[in-house]
Protein backbone atom coordinates (compact mmCIF):
# COMPACT_ATOMS: atom_id res chain seq x y z
CA UNK A 1 0.00 0.00 0.00
CA UNK A 2 1.29 3.51 -0.84
CA UNK A 3 0.68 6.20 1.49
CA UNK A 4 1.61 9.06 -1.41
CA UNK A 5 3.13 11.15 1.49
CA UNK A 6 6.13 11.61 -0.10
CA UNK A 7 7.45 15.17 0.00
CA UNK A 8 3.75 16.45 1.59
CA UNK A 9 4.75 19.10 4.16
CA UNK A 10 3.24 18.01 7.62
CA UNK A 11 3.15 19.79 10.84
CA UNK A 12 2.50 18.46 14.15
CA UNK A 13 2.26 19.83 17.52
CA UNK A 14 3.45 18.69 20.35
CA UNK A 15 5.79 16.85 19.10
CA UNK A 16 9.01 16.64 21.67
CA UNK A 17 8.01 13.49 23.04
CA UNK A 18 5.50 10.70 23.26
CA UNK A 19 2.84 10.16 20.49
CA UNK A 20 3.30 13.40 19.19
CA UNK A 21 7.56 12.58 18.37
CA UNK A 22 6.39 9.16 17.01
CA UNK A 23 4.50 10.90 14.77
CA UNK A 24 6.38 13.02 12.80
CA UNK A 25 9.21 10.01 12.83
CA UNK A 26 6.53 7.83 11.12
CA UNK A 27 5.58 10.15 8.33
CA UNK A 28 9.05 11.57 7.31
CA UNK A 29 9.73 7.65 6.83
CA UNK A 30 6.67 7.61 4.43
CA UNK A 31 8.36 10.29 2.72
CA UNK A 32 6.57 13.58 4.32
CA UNK A 33 8.80 16.74 5.11
CA UNK A 34 8.02 17.53 8.86
CA UNK A 35 7.83 20.30 11.18
CA UNK A 36 8.12 19.57 14.60
CA UNK A 37 6.54 21.60 17.07
CA UNK A 38 7.07 22.23 20.82
CA UNK A 39 6.76 24.58 23.61
CA UNK A 40 9.67 25.96 24.24
CA UNK A 41 12.60 26.52 21.77
CA UNK A 42 14.80 24.59 23.57
CA UNK A 43 12.64 21.43 23.89
CA UNK A 44 11.93 21.39 20.09
CA UNK A 45 15.56 22.09 19.56
CA UNK A 46 16.44 18.73 21.73
CA UNK A 47 13.43 16.90 19.12
CA UNK A 48 15.25 18.01 16.52
CA UNK A 49 18.21 16.85 17.19
CA UNK A 50 16.98 13.14 18.24
CA UNK A 51 14.91 13.47 14.59
CA UNK A 52 18.10 14.03 12.67
CA UNK A 53 20.40 11.52 14.62
CA UNK A 54 17.92 8.88 12.76
CA UNK A 55 17.12 10.66 9.68
CA UNK A 56 19.93 12.60 7.85
CA UNK A 57 17.58 12.78 4.76
CA UNK A 58 14.78 13.59 5.95
CA UNK A 59 13.13 17.50 5.27
CA UNK A 60 12.49 18.94 8.82
CA UNK A 61 11.46 22.16 10.61
CA UNK A 62 11.28 22.93 13.98
CA UNK A 63 9.35 26.06 15.70
CA UNK A 64 8.75 26.92 19.41
CA UNK A 65 5.18 28.39 20.72
CA UNK A 66 3.39 28.40 23.43
CA UNK A 67 -0.17 27.56 21.89
CA UNK A 68 -1.55 28.03 25.37
CA UNK A 69 -1.39 31.98 24.49
CA UNK A 70 -3.55 33.95 21.81
CA UNK A 71 -0.29 35.17 19.76
CA UNK A 72 1.41 31.26 19.33
CA UNK A 73 -0.97 30.31 16.85
CA UNK A 74 -0.06 33.23 14.54
CA UNK A 75 3.77 32.94 15.34
CA UNK A 76 3.71 29.38 14.52
CA UNK A 77 1.67 29.94 10.87
CA UNK A 78 4.08 32.59 9.97
CA UNK A 79 7.38 30.25 10.61
CA UNK A 80 4.93 27.31 8.98
CA UNK A 81 2.90 29.44 6.40
CA UNK A 82 1.90 25.90 4.22
CA UNK A 83 1.23 22.54 5.30
CA UNK A 84 -0.88 19.26 3.66
CA UNK A 85 -1.32 17.83 6.72
CA UNK A 86 -1.60 19.52 10.17
CA UNK A 87 -1.85 17.13 13.19
CA UNK A 88 -3.08 18.75 16.14
CA UNK A 89 -1.21 16.60 18.93
CA UNK A 90 -0.96 19.41 21.93
CA UNK A 91 -2.64 18.63 24.98
CA UNK A 92 -2.09 18.77 28.82
CA UNK A 93 -3.34 15.98 31.22
CA UNK A 94 -3.70 15.78 34.69
CA UNK A 95 -4.44 13.05 37.27
CA UNK A 96 -6.29 15.21 39.98
CA UNK A 97 -9.66 13.52 41.33
CA UNK A 98 -12.84 15.87 40.15
CA UNK A 99 -13.29 17.00 44.04
CA UNK A 100 -9.82 18.36 44.21
CA UNK A 101 -10.24 19.78 41.04
CA UNK A 102 -11.28 24.07 41.18
CA UNK A 103 -12.68 26.00 38.62
CA UNK A 104 -9.40 27.47 37.25
CA UNK A 105 -7.98 23.84 36.01
CA UNK A 106 -11.25 23.38 34.17
CA UNK A 107 -10.06 27.22 32.84
CA UNK A 108 -6.47 25.67 32.22
CA UNK A 109 -7.15 22.96 29.64
CA UNK A 110 -9.12 24.95 27.41
CA UNK A 111 -5.76 27.07 25.89
CA UNK A 112 -3.23 24.39 25.76
CA UNK A 113 -5.92 21.05 24.92
CA UNK A 114 -8.75 22.75 22.89
CA UNK A 115 -8.01 26.80 21.56
CA UNK A 116 -4.30 25.40 20.24
CA UNK A 117 -5.62 23.54 17.02
CA UNK A 118 -8.15 26.36 16.55
CA UNK A 119 -6.01 29.40 14.94
CA UNK A 120 -4.27 26.65 12.83
CA UNK A 121 -7.19 24.91 11.63
CA UNK A 122 -8.67 28.67 10.31
CA UNK A 123 -4.97 29.38 8.90
CA UNK A 124 -4.57 25.76 6.96
CA UNK A 125 -7.63 24.89 5.77
CA UNK A 126 -9.08 27.27 3.06
CA UNK A 127 -5.37 26.58 1.25
CA UNK A 128 -5.90 22.90 1.56
CA UNK A 129 -9.27 23.46 0.59
CA UNK A 130 -8.11 25.09 -2.59
CA UNK A 131 -5.44 22.98 -3.22
CA UNK A 132 -7.40 19.47 -3.14
CA UNK A 133 -10.73 20.74 -4.10
CA UNK A 134 -8.91 21.59 -7.37
CA UNK A 135 -8.20 17.74 -8.17
CA UNK A 136 -11.73 16.86 -7.82
CA UNK A 137 -12.90 14.97 -4.87
CA UNK A 138 -13.87 12.17 -7.39
CA UNK A 139 -10.36 11.73 -8.97
CA UNK A 140 -9.20 11.76 -5.23
CA UNK A 141 -11.49 9.10 -4.85
CA UNK A 142 -10.61 6.87 -7.96
CA UNK A 143 -7.11 7.25 -7.31
CA UNK A 144 -7.12 5.96 -3.84
CA UNK A 145 -9.86 2.99 -4.57
CA UNK A 146 -7.43 2.06 -7.42
CA UNK A 147 -4.79 1.69 -5.09
CA UNK A 148 -6.44 0.43 -2.17
CA UNK A 149 -5.83 -3.11 -1.65
CA UNK A 150 -9.27 -4.67 -0.92
CA UNK B 1 -10.13 14.06 35.32
CA UNK B 2 -13.34 15.01 34.10
CA UNK B 3 -11.45 18.54 33.00
CA UNK B 4 -9.30 16.37 30.48
CA UNK B 5 -12.03 14.33 29.03
CA UNK B 6 -14.02 17.48 28.63
CA UNK B 7 -11.11 19.03 26.44
CA UNK B 8 -10.85 15.77 24.52
CA UNK B 9 -14.95 15.29 23.76
CA UNK B 10 -14.19 18.91 22.62
CA UNK B 11 -11.43 18.27 20.59
CA UNK B 12 -13.47 15.33 18.71
CA UNK B 13 -16.64 17.77 18.00
CA UNK B 14 -14.15 19.97 16.93
CA UNK B 15 -12.80 17.55 14.58
CA UNK B 16 -16.25 16.30 13.14
CA UNK B 17 -16.84 20.22 12.39
CA UNK B 18 -14.00 20.73 10.58
CA UNK B 19 -14.43 17.71 8.75
CA UNK B 20 -17.88 19.02 7.51
CA UNK B 21 -16.69 22.42 6.96
CA UNK B 22 -14.45 21.56 3.38
CA UNK B 23 -17.22 19.62 1.59
CA UNK B 24 -16.35 17.09 -1.04
CA UNK B 25 -12.84 18.65 -1.88
CA UNK B 26 -10.57 15.77 -0.42
CA UNK B 27 -9.28 17.75 2.99
CA UNK B 28 -9.74 14.80 5.48
CA UNK B 29 -10.51 15.39 9.01
CA UNK B 30 -10.03 13.12 11.74
CA UNK B 31 -9.28 12.21 15.24
CA UNK B 32 -7.77 9.38 16.86
CA UNK B 33 -8.11 7.72 20.37
CA UNK B 34 -5.16 6.21 21.98
CA UNK B 35 -5.21 4.04 24.89
CA UNK B 36 -2.89 2.79 27.35
CA UNK B 37 0.07 3.79 25.64
CA UNK B 38 3.82 2.84 26.54
CA UNK B 39 5.48 6.83 26.99
CA UNK B 40 8.36 8.01 29.57
CA UNK B 41 5.70 9.65 31.84
CA UNK B 42 4.00 5.96 32.64
CA UNK B 43 6.54 4.11 34.53
CA UNK B 44 6.66 7.18 36.79
CA UNK B 45 2.84 6.63 37.18
CA UNK B 46 3.50 2.91 37.94
CA UNK B 47 5.68 3.88 40.79
CA UNK B 48 3.92 5.82 42.44
CA UNK B 49 1.15 3.81 42.25
CA UNK B 50 3.21 1.55 43.81
CA UNK B 51 4.24 3.57 46.48
CA UNK B 52 0.55 4.55 47.23
CA UNK B 53 -0.02 0.72 47.76
CA UNK B 54 3.66 0.24 49.55
CA UNK B 55 4.86 -2.34 47.11
CA UNK B 56 6.88 -2.70 44.44
CA UNK B 57 6.61 -1.48 40.61
CA UNK B 58 6.36 -5.13 39.33
CA UNK B 59 2.76 -5.46 41.08
CA UNK B 60 0.90 -2.50 39.21
CA UNK B 61 2.92 -3.00 35.93
CA UNK B 62 1.41 -6.53 35.56
CA UNK B 63 -2.10 -5.66 36.83
CA UNK B 64 -2.47 -3.04 34.10
CA UNK B 65 -4.59 -5.64 32.18
CA UNK B 66 -5.09 -7.98 34.21
CA UNK B 67 -6.94 -6.21 37.08
CA UNK B 68 -7.77 -2.37 35.75
CA UNK B 69 -8.01 -2.29 32.36
CA UNK B 70 -9.11 -6.00 31.48
CA UNK B 71 -11.25 -5.32 28.49
CA UNK B 72 -8.03 -4.33 26.70
CA UNK B 73 -7.96 -7.22 23.67
CA UNK B 74 -3.81 -6.44 23.39
CA UNK B 75 -3.37 -7.00 26.82
CA UNK B 76 -0.70 -4.78 26.74
CA UNK B 77 0.50 -1.17 26.52
CA UNK B 78 0.56 0.24 23.43
CA UNK B 79 3.81 1.33 21.43
CA UNK B 80 4.36 4.80 20.34
CA UNK B 81 5.19 3.58 16.69
CA UNK B 82 1.78 1.57 16.78
CA UNK B 83 -0.34 5.02 17.31
CA UNK B 84 1.78 6.63 14.76
CA UNK B 85 1.00 3.80 12.21
CA UNK B 86 -2.54 4.86 12.16
CA UNK B 87 -1.71 8.88 12.53
CA UNK B 88 0.32 7.97 8.65
CA UNK B 89 -2.76 6.26 7.50
CA UNK B 90 -5.16 8.73 7.53
CA UNK B 91 -3.04 11.47 6.92
CA UNK B 92 -2.25 9.51 3.61
CA UNK B 93 -4.69 10.20 0.39
CA UNK B 94 -5.20 6.47 0.74
CA UNK B 95 -7.51 6.91 3.42
CA UNK B 96 -10.07 8.80 1.57
CA UNK B 97 -13.26 6.89 2.53
CA UNK B 98 -12.32 7.98 6.09
CA UNK B 99 -13.35 11.02 7.30
CA UNK B 100 -14.99 12.82 10.29
CA UNK B 101 -14.30 9.69 12.20
CA UNK B 102 -12.67 9.04 15.65
CA UNK B 103 -10.19 6.29 15.32
CA UNK B 104 -9.29 4.25 17.98
CA UNK B 105 -5.82 2.69 18.47
CA UNK B 106 -6.34 1.56 21.85
CA UNK B 107 -5.72 -1.94 21.96
CA UNK B 108 -9.63 -3.12 21.73
CA UNK B 109 -10.04 -1.75 25.33
CA UNK B 110 -13.97 -0.27 24.26
CA UNK B 111 -16.17 -2.58 24.17
CA UNK B 112 -18.36 -0.50 22.12
CA UNK B 113 -18.45 -1.75 18.29
CA UNK B 114 -19.63 0.87 16.86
Amino acid sequence: MDLYLAGRPALVTGSTRGIGYATPCGLADMGAGVALHGRTSESVARAAEWFRAGRAAASIESHGADLGTAEAGATLTRAAPTVDILINNVGIYRMRPFTDSDDAEWHEYFAPSVMSGVPLARHYLPAMRWKYGAESGSSSANRASTFRPT
Amino acid sequence: MIPYGFSKAAQLAMGRGLAETPGDTGVMVNSRLPGPTWVETQSERLRQLARNEGRSVDGPKRETFTVRKTSSLLGRYTTLEEVADLICYVCSPTSVTTNGASLRADGGIVRNYI
